[in-house]
């Protein structure tokens, strides 16, 4: 309860006065590095970066555009990212993790529906923030830590593309996504070893990449859709600037539930068949999810599709199988109130803006979800408009934040983004209520002040509650952090002035300040995030996650030298048996006994012994080219033993392009993994 | 009442348009870069509130200009919500 009041709606005056048309417009551009724009997905990530001036998408390491979101452990001990790690989810489902998204930076009792729905176990640690249990890791891993998982081969995968270090980037999140869900993000960041400069809203990235090339004035609204949120935007786009008008959404709503739509129709249908829930039986559960997403997908297309799941589970009578027809329509009626939660965000996207649907130029539709036909017949029917399609709702998201790292980065100076704060901040006051400072809506940076007063007489501190959320009470709301000034000379109540000051930078950090203007006294707090991660927790993360990534590159190490040693070993053989004349017998001898070595160490994964052993058969082979050009000196062609020797890195390694000499001996290497 | 619009009551004198503004309006304006003069309509002044946008955005400025692009922002953005309240209730 706080123990002070509201005095006087008083209004900050701007002290100081500019004129724009003043010199010095422009700051001079000097920085250049590369800055990563990511889409962290529900169910599918994407990167891009600024290329030549436009924003292009980074192909992941095996040639998608597109990297499923999820991680996976396998039970030898593997950590597997990506498609590889969606592929193996139906025989390892409760060590493949997946849509972590609706579990980042949320406290357990805001997630118990979204718990169930997933076939690994979500836990509550002590602290009542989400844990995911993983049997094959044995132990609990954050979502903060599997998304870092899934940044870090996002990231690798990038600067292996833009062949460039790249430790900084722009994260997307959902316009509706509180503090504590976007300091988790960034806390993600951090364990996967990037600087993230900026997170900025995935619908506002959207109309960025959109309005890139539009010189006209446009107002656009982005309907956006994706696998595990929905939000809506609406902006004002011209001559270079992005006004985030207003933004509204709902994070409880996204792709995954239509799919569970369908995998309920399935489990309810073969449960009255059958009299067994499928939904208790993880893998089971799995390959329903599975099934019905490539269902939704397809009948996006076709007004059928068929569903055919063999051997999905086995009673006493022997094995059973699904094997059924869905229609669109029969999709259409089991998803309808999926379908209405959409129109209100849209509403109250309009109502902020102050804006009538005649006045909207473009919609624009971003996130998979927005290709259910059913979705674009909304979105139609509501706006009275055709939906803009020119943009491919995978990717644009990233590409806008790349745009918006060209911006931070200064390699982008023509535009600027002027986003919003999604959610009100205020503080707590008399009777528990949510005195708001700043609205949402307001163009960030911005700072607000007013003054308060105490609630009794006498009263020598007060408790400053900031809280976030749009009710009335601060229960109904976010606390993001207390803070006490004391040190008033006492007085009768009313009396004593204390001004509070809320103030967020471009980053959507939130300073407040409390200044008791009798006494000139001041306190102050900043508001980093509501992290729901001790920072000490996350520090620990971080050394973890860079521990990994030294098992990971001792990994590869061993598997590059693995593939060197192999490759040689089969090479020198061929050249031995094909020009085996030409060489004199005890060289040959020499060498076949330097290769049994080498495989030896081969057989027992010696890398150490490997590569030894190497170095030993390519002074040889060297000696042996020499004797089959008859003297004549030179290193026999196509064998792997270069001009200064092998490298142990692989093309994963993030060590920049310095190492990696592009020669034709090297070319084959790369063959060889 | 310090600090409320009452304390400019008095002071008023005819803006732009032949309305009714106070002193703290006239900041409003200067802060924009619009002459006192000006006819103002939404339009004019969301043009003049992007070019301050870019001129003073904190994103478009590196190093020590930072801070004083951000104050100038801020103020800028003031005088818009300010202004733009004004013009479209009369």
């Amino acid at each position: 309860m706080a123990d002070y009041r509201r005095v006087t709606p008083g209004r900050s005056q701007p002290r100081n006065l500019f004129s724009v048309g003043a010199s010095r417009m422009r700051a001079v551009n000097i920085r250049c590095e590369k800055v990563v724009g990511i889409d962290l997905g529900t169910t599918n990530s994407a990167v891009a970066a600024m290329e030549g001036g436009k924003p292009t998408i980074v192909t992941n390491a095996e040639g998608s555009r597109t990297t499923p979101s999820v991680v996976a452990f396998t039970k030898a001990g593997d950590r597997l990212v990506g498609q590889i790690a969606k592929r193996q989810g139906v025989v390892n489902p409760e060590n493949t993790f997946f849509s972590v998204k609706r579990f980042i930076g949320r406290r357990m009792d805001e997630v118990k529906e979204e718990s169930k729905q997933v076939p690994y176990q979500v836990v509550q640690d002590p602290n009542g923030n989400v844990k995911l249990d993983c049997p094959n890791a044995g132990r609990q891993f954050a979502a903060e830590e599997i998304s870092a998982q899934v940044l870090r081969k996002l990231i690798d995968d990038a600067s292996k593309f833009l062949n460039d270090k790249v430790d900084k980037a722009v994260i997307t999140v959902p316009a509706y996504f509180n503090d504590s869900q976007r300091q988790a993000t960034k806390d993600s960041g951090k364990i996967a070893g990037v600087e993230v400069l900026r997170i900025i809203n995935e619908p506002t990235a959207a109309a960025l990449a959109y309005g890139l090339d539009k010189k006209a004035n446009e107002t656009i609204l982005v309907f956006d859709l994706g696998g595990g949120t929905f939000d809506v935007s609406i902006l004002e786009v011209g001559d270079g600037v992005f006004e985030v008008l207003s933004t509204s959404g709902d994070t409880h709503l996204g792709g995954d539930d239509f799919d569970k739509r369908i995998v309920d129709l399935l489990a309810n249908e073969f449960q009255q068949a059958e009299s067994m829930d499928l939904r208790n039986d993880r893998q089971a559960l799995q390959r329903l999810t599975e099934a019905a997403e490539k269902a939704k997908i397809e009948l996006s297309t076709l007004p059928q599709t068929s569903v055919n799941l063999p051997f999905i589970t086995a009673t006493a009578d022997g094995p059973k199988h699904i094997d059924t027809n869905i229609t669109k329509a029969k999709f259409e009626d089991i998803c309808s109130d999926l379908l209405d939660r959409c129109r209100r965000p849209v509403e109250q996207a309009l109502k902020d803006a102050k804006l009538s649907l005649s006045e909207i130029d473009e919609v624009i539709l971003v996130g998979g979800s927005s290709r259910i036909p059913a979705v674009r017949d909304l979105v139609q029917s509501m706006t009275q408009k055709e939906p803009n399609v020119s943009v491919n709702p995978d990717e644009v998201v990233a590409l806008g934040a790349a745009v918006q790292a060209g911006v931070l980065a200064g390699e982008v100076s023509d535009i600027v983004l002027l986003d919003v704060t999604p959610l009100s901040l205020g503080l707590e006051t008399l009777g528990g209520v949510n005195t708001k400072l700043i609205t949402r809506n307001t163009t960030l940076p911005t700072s607000k002040s007013e003054t308060f007063s105490t609630a009794a007489d006498g009263q020598t501190s007060v408790e400053i509650n900031v809280v976030q959320g749009e009710r009335e009470f601060v229960r109904d709301c976010k606390s993001l952090g207390t803070f006490r000034l004391d040190g008033i000379p006492p007085a009768p109540r009313g009396v004593p002035q204390v001004e509070v000051k809320f103030d967020i930078d471009a980053n959507g950090i939130l300073s407040v300040t409390a200044t008791d203007k009798g006494t000139g006294r001041q306190q102050d707090i900043k508001i980093t995030g509501a992290s729901t991660l001790p920072s000490d927790e996350v520090d620990a993360m971080v050394k973890e996650a860079e521990k990994f990534a030294d098992e990971d590159k001792a990994k590869r190490d061993s598997v590059d030298t693995k593939n060197q040693a192999d490759s040689m070993v089969y090479q020198t053989e061929k050249q031995l048996k094909e020009f085996g004349e030409k060489i004199p017998d005890d060289l040959k001898g020499k060498v076949e006994a330097s290769i049994k070595v080498l495989r030896e160490s081969i057989d027992k994964d010696d890398v150490e012994g490997m590569k030894a052993n190497m170095k030993k058969l390519q002074e040889e082979a060297m000696q042996m080219g020499a004797a089959m050009y008859g003297g004549q000196g030179g290193p026999a062609p196509g064998g792997p033993e270069g001009p200064g020797g092998p490298g142990p890195q692989g093309p994963g390694g993030a060590d920049g392009k310095g190492d990696d000499d592009d020669t034709v001996v090297d070319a084959e290497f790369k063959d060889a993994n | 009442s310090r600090g409320s619009e009452g304390e400019f009551r008095g002071w008023e004198e005819a803006g732009p348009g032949g309305m009714t503004w106070n002193p703290a309006m006239f900041q409003h304006l200067r802060v924009l870069g619009l002459p006192k003069s000006a006819q103002l309509d939404g339009k004019k002044l969301r043009d003049a509130f992007y070019r301050c946008a870019l001129a003073w955005h904190p994103d478009r400025h590196q190093g020590s200009e930072k801070n004083s692009a951000e104050a100038k922002f801020k103020a800028a953005q003031a005088a818009y919500h300010a202004l733009r309240a004004h013009v479209s209730s009369r």
